[in-house]
This record gives structure tokens, C-alpha cells and sequence, in this order.
């Protein structure tokens, strides 16, 4: 612990109770923006480059420009309804004069209950660490972190893949927002021709280095994700944008995912098993189906595919 | 000799750093921050940048380093850009036409052309 | 290369808490802005702070993946202006 931790400790605090707080939904979102950036290095002072990747990709990147973008129409909404009497919302408008006492006191038992949990937790450090570290030449891959998420515990991602292709399907369910065409910014324009790319070979890139070192499919798949959503944001005229949010894209991370695990398991003898000296093809093929279909769904969750 | 240096490098950083966070804070008025924030903490990270690679582990690491400082000099400079259009469009529609927000995106000039790279003379702006 | 001169890792410990008191002052400024576009500004201060102190990080550490953090923060700093940079306009600013 030094006084960077103590910063940091200190200033997610602040941060989180700012964005709550905050006099408009927009300043929350920035402010969660702010606070993403913060916990990234956070993740990274507790040991976990992995998760602070994630992290400032998705918590930061994409759901921060998701969150300032919904609020921004949720601004204008909110305005422009107050000239028409009609509320344009699809839930109805919750009622600000009664205090949510048993909402604040439920929030505050289960506080309770995490602290005296968190507190009673008999520190485990270094045995999870040996039983991975004695596990992983078995598993012919050479990060732990891949190695835990993709072999030893890899039922548990599949189900975690599965459960984003339904979100994904629930949000793609709900009406496209009307989208009008934002003028051209040539500048914009240039700056995207050259970071698009740019941000395309990091996502590969996050890819490969996720055998051996940080990385991974999410990780992966949020900067391509970044990739596809800097080019829709400016204007950039790509077709295939709307094609890339089909389910037969976002669903292939999940196919894949089970093709491999029936097939290999199939001659590895268990399922979800890889057989000898193939693990790190097949890991690496799960991963690439994997990046593909986590980009989709979290540009999936912008909305707007069927627009132009 | 290359202590020395390094040295040096890294406090210069130090103060364009502190320099651009100081402007952050104390200048006036929104556009003049992103003048602070653009231009002194990249030179700082840049001077940073180079203290760090002379004594990366390896080669590639050198050249990660370099990259990641060419990055952040372009996203800097164009999300300087694009803040400070947004700030001025706001401004404008803030001020004069309160009702159509996209004509206020019209009116504001914006580049005819991006020169392309190379001996071509850039077109006259409208 | 070689292992570190023996002084640098105080040169570079400093630079890392002045980078640190930098953050805090940004922090100011992101908590008492008093618009959207400081507090963005000051998003951006955080990035591109958090992108040096990763660096120096990674070599105090030893850890070359907080490289591939800082790539993604200074990638996802231009994210976050391109957000803002193309939000619809309002009519009245709050």
C-alpha cells in the first residue's frame, strides 16, 4: 500500500458517488468514464493486467461512449417532451416526490453483508496460485489466465458467451432508435481512416498475446469493437457495418465455441477436453470465433444497425 | 552518462506534465484547457516516452513504447479537435439560433479538404 | 538491453508520484468542472496520465503487459472524444 493505492482508493469513492449524484445523466456518464480509467489502474496495482485491459476496453471505452450516448438521447428526449405533453419513454416515468426508504435500507443491509463477508474471508493467497501453477503444463498453455478461462474452467465461459448472445438478442428485439445522419467531418474522417486500422491489428494482436501473456478474446473483442464503433462515428462509409450485427455473427463465437468442445472432447475423451499437443490451435480458433462475436455484441448494444 | 540523461529527460517530463495539469486547472475558460491538455502533457509524455525506451528490455519494447507515444500524440490531437469544435458549436447554438441544432453544425466552417501527404497546395477554405 | 542503472529506479519512482499528484489534481477538475467538456477534458487528463504511469510502471515493475494497457487507454481516450464529438445537439444546454 502506498499513497498511489490510497489515491486511488480515495478517488473511486469520490467518483462513484459524484456520478450518482451528478445534476445530469451525461455528467454521471463521463464521470463513470473518468472512474472506468481508475479502476483500470486499480486492476493493474492488484496484480490483474488481464481483467485492467478488459477493463479500460469495456468498462471505460465501449460502455462509457455507450452510457454518454444513451444519455444524451435520454437528455433530448426528456427535453423535448417537456414542450409535448406526451412522455416518449417506453416505462413510465418513476415518481420523484416519495423517498425510497426501503430501497436505501435494502441497498444498506446487503453493504452490510458484503462488508462482514469480505471481512471474513481467510486470506487463500498462493493456494489457488499453486494448484493453477501446477496444473498449467498439463494444459499446454502458458498463461494462467487463459489457461483457467479457456481449459480448466471453460464450460464456465461458454455459458458466459451464451448468455451475451441473448442479451445481444434481447437488445436487438427492442425498436432501432431514428437515426439522423450527423454531418461530415472530414478531419474525423482522416483521423478514423488511419486509428481504425490502427485499433484492428491491437484487437489481433490482444488476440495472440493471449496465450502467452495478457490478452484474450474480450479484450480482443472490445477493442474491435472500439474499431468498428470509431468508423460508424465517423460516418465512415463501410457496408458491411449493418451486416455485422446479425445473428449469424453473433452467435458464431457461442457455434464455435460448442463445435470444438463436442469434436475435441469427442477424441480428447471428455468434453470440453482438448487432445494432447492441439490445445493451443484450438484455443486459439475458440478465441478468434470468440473476438468476432463479443465486437458484434457490444456494437450490437449501440442499436441503429438498421439504419444507414 | 545515460543516468544522467534519463534524468534530465524525466524531469522535463515532470514539468510539461505539470505544466499541462496546472492549465488544466487554473486557465479560464474551456477551449484555452484543451490548448494545456493537448500540447504540454504530450510533449511530457513524449520526453517520458524517450527516458523510458533507452532503457527498455528489449528492442520491440523500445519500439511498443515509440508506438504507444505516436498514438497518443494523434488521439490527442484529434479529440482536441473534435472537443473544441463540439465546445464552439454548443456555444454558438447556445447563443444565437436556439431552435435548429443542425443548422448551427452547418454554419460552423470546417476544413474544404485534409491536404494529402506530399508537394499538392492545400485548396482555399470557403 | 542491460538491467537498470542503479539509480533509476528512484528517478523513476518519483516520476511515478509526481504522475500520481497529477491524477489528483485532474481528479479536481473532473469532480468540480463545471461543464461536460471540463470534465471530459479532464477524462482525457486522466488517460493520457494513466498512459505515462503505466509505462513507467511497466519498467519499475518489470511487466511488459501494462504496455498493452497503455495502448488501449490512449486508444479508447480518442473513443470517448469521438462519443462526445458526435452527440446529437441539444437544444438547450444544461
Amino acid at each position: 500500500m502506498n499513497a498511489l493505492d490510497l489515491l486511488l482508493a480515495l478517488a473511486l469513492l469520490l467518483l462513484a458517488g459524484a456520478a450518482l449524484l451528478a445534476r445530469s445523466v451525461q455528467i454521471g456518464s463521463v464521470l463513470f468514464i473518468a472512474f472506468g480509467l481508475l479502476l483500470a489502474l486499480v486492476w493493474v496495482r492488484l496484480g490483474a493486467p488481464d481483467v485492467a485491459l478488459a477493463e479500460a476496453a469495456i468498462g471505460a471505452g465501449v460502455a462509457g461512449a455507450l452510457l454518454l450516448l444513451a444519455a444524451s438521447e435520454f437528455e433530448s428526449r426528456r427535453i423535448g417532451s417537456a414542450r409535448t405533453p406526451e412522455p416518449r419513454l417506453p416505462w413510465p416515468r418513476p415518481q420523484r416526490s416519495r423517498p425510497r426508504w426501503t430501497v436505501g435500507a435494502l441497498a444498506l443491509a446487503c453493504a452490510a453483508l458484503l462488508l462482514l463477508a469480505v471481512l471474513g474471508i481467510e486470506p487463500l493467497a498462493g493456494a489457488a496460485t499453486q494448484a493453477v501453477a501446477q496444473a498449467l503444463p498439463q494444459a499446454e498453455i502458458a498463461h494462467p489466465v487463459t489457461a483457467v478461462l479457456l481449459s480448466f474452467r471453460a464450460y464456465d465461459t461458454l455459458l458466459e458467451i451464451a448468455v451475451l448472445l441473448v442479451a445481444a438478442l434481447a437488445v436487438q428485439a427492442a425498436p432501432a432508435p431514428l437515426h439522423r445522419p450527423l454531418p461530415h467531418d472530414p478531419v474525423l474522417a482522416r483521423v478514423a481512416a488511419l486509428t481504425v486500422p490502427l485499433a484492428l491489428l491491437v484487437a489481433v494482436y490482444l488476440l495472440w498475446a493471449g496465450s502467452s501473456r495478457s490478452g484474450g478474446a474480450f479484450q480482443a473483442g472490445a477493442v474491435l469493437a472500439g474499431a468498428v464503433l470509431l468508423a460508424r462515428f465517423a460516418s465512415l462509409p463501410l457496408d458491411s457495418q449493418s451486416h455485422f450485427t446479425r445473428p449469424p455473427v453473433l452467435a458464431l463465437g457461442l457455434a464455435v465455441f460448442i463445435l470444438v468442445g463436442v469434436v475435441a472432447g469427442a477424441l480428447a475423451g471428455a468434453a470440453l477436453a482438448y487432445p494432447a499437443g492441439w490445445t493451443k490451435a484450438l484455443v486459439l480458433t475458440i478465441e478468434a470465433a470468440l473476438m468476432v462475436s463479443i465486437a458484434a455484441t457490444l456494437v450490437a448494444l449501440f442499436g441503429g444497425s438498421k439504419a444507414a | 552518462m545515460l543516468e544522467a540523461l534519463t534524468w534530465l529527460l524525466l524531469a522535463l517530463a515532470a514539468l510539461f506534465f505539470s505544466a499541462g495539469t496546472l492549465g488544466l486547472l487554473r486557465l479560464p475558460d474551456t477551449l484555452s484547457r484543451i490548448h494545456a491538455l493537448t500540447k504540454a502533457d504530450n510533449l511530457g509524455l513524449g520526453l517520458a516516452a524517450l527516458a523510458l525506451l533507452l532503457h527498455a528490455e528489449s528492442w520491440a519494447a523500445a519500439a511498443q513504447i515509440g508506438l504507444i507515444w505516436l498514438l497518443a500524440l494523434a488521439a490527442s490531437a484529434a479529440s482536441g479537435y473534435l472537443i473544441a469544435r463540439r465546445c464552439l458549436l454548443e456555444s454558438q447554438g447556445a447563443a444565437g439560433n436556439g431552435h435548429n441544432g443542425h443548422s448551427g453544425l452547418s454554419t460552423l466552417p470546417v476544413p474544404a479538404s485534409v491536404p494529402h501527404s506530399g508537394p499538392q497546395a492545400p485548396k482555399a477554405a470557403p | 538491453m542491460e538491467t537498470l542503472p542503479p539509480s533509476l529506479p528512484l528517478a523513476f519512482g518519483l516520476f511515478a508520484l509526481l504522475l500520481v499528484l497529477n491524477l489528483a489534481l485532474g481528479l479536481l477538475r473532473v469532480l468540480r468542472g463545471p461543464g461536460l467538456t471540463d470534465r471530459l477534458l479532464a477524462a482525457q487528463l486522466l488517460g493520457s496520465t494513466g498512459v505515462a504511469l503505466l509505462l513507467t510502471l511497466a519498467a519499475l515493475q518489470g511487466w511488459p503487459s501494462l504496455r498493452d494497457v497503455a495502448l488501449v487507454f490512449a486508444l479508447l481516450g480518442l473513443l470517448a472524444a469521438v462519443a462526445y464529438a458526435r452527440l446529437r445537439p441539444e437544444r438547450h444546454r444544461a
